[in-house]
């Protein structure tokens, strides 16, 4: 049976990381019409975003995340040639890359609280913005901190000589996923607040 | 190898494209469908190329994407009455 499943669509592993990838990019989605619906339903909303620090740094993030992606499918492609030194040292820059997400992201937050940002009020306007901010990046954050442990693990693995480069591939699909959903963060949460 | 490359500079340069058009004065209507669209196209970009979805059989992605698609729809319902909401806010 799973061979003729294999047959049809993919390997049973990869499957089901497809399949919990759909669902979360479900809860994504519901937590970007959410925001949309209370940006739409606010007519004050803050646009707090210079371009220096806070765009510079959001882009600085998206090419921290952009390039972990492509040390990702390096990593991929040295495992699926047998070749484990090179697959963890990629995993390992992969992680590094993702760390540095997590640091430059965790010093705008605190920039923002700084400023008097929390989840029910903010000094410039609509007070669902700090709730809807936070919310968003925040549950991305939690899935690169989570992707982090998840390549820890996976590299760790591999240097000890265990998981197939089909594994690594499984991983690398969490991986890429987490870029994705910042591909639609950082314009939609960023971009568009962007001061005038 | 020569595949990512090409592809993570594609993704960078839209992301560019995108910053600049943040501080073009555009109207919002066509600047919110711009920004979505080269999104979407990033993140076609990442699902065919970095997670293989080209290299796959096709059966996975319809088994995977229409029912995505379907579901952020009916999501997408609710957004009209974000209009009435501000109507009523109004003083």
């Amino acid at each position: 049976m799973s061979v003729a499943v294999g047959q049809i669509l993919t390997s049973p592993k990869k499957l089901g990381m497809w399949l919990f990838l759909v669902s979360d990019a479900l809860t994504f989605t519901t937590l970007f019409v959410c925001y949309g619906y209370v940006r739409m339903a606010s007519p004050e909303w803050p646009k707090p975003f210079d371009f220096s620090p806070a765009i510079l740094q959001s882009a600085l993030m998206t090419f921290a995340l952009l390039s972990s992606s492509l040390t990702m499918v390096i990593a991929v492609d040295a495992m699926r040639k047998g070749e484990r030194g090179r697959t963890a040292a990629w995993i390992a820059a992969t992680m590094l890359c993702g760390a540095g997400f997590i640091v430059l992201h965790a010093t705008e937050w605190r920039h923002l609280i700084a400023e008097g940002v929390t989840l029910r009020a903010n000094p410039w306007g609509d007070p669902l913005f700090g709730a809807t901010f936070f919310g968003l990046t925040g549950l991305h954050m939690a899935h690169v901190a989570s992707g982090i442990v998840y390549l820890g693990v996976l590299g760790a693995g591999v240097r000890l000589g265990r998981f197939t480069a089909e594994d690594v591939e499984v991983g690398g699909l969490y991986w890429h996923f987490v870029d994705l959903v910042w591909m639609f963060l950082f314009p939609l949460v960023y971009l568009t607040a962007v001061k005038p | 190898m020569r595949k990512y490359l090409v592809v993570w500079a594609l993704l960078l340069a839209l992301t560019a494209v995108e910053v600049v058009l943040a501080y073009l004065h555009t109207p919002l209507a066509v600047m919110l469908a711009l920004l979505i669209g080269l999104s979407l196209l990033k993140a076609g970009a990442i699902v065919a190329w970095f997670m293989h979805m080209a290299e796959e059989p096709r059966g996975l992605f319809w088994t995977l994407m229409p029912a995505f698609f379907f579901v952020a729809l009916i999501l997408l319902g609710i957004l009209p009455d974000a209009g009435r909401a501000l109507e009523q806010v109004a003083p």
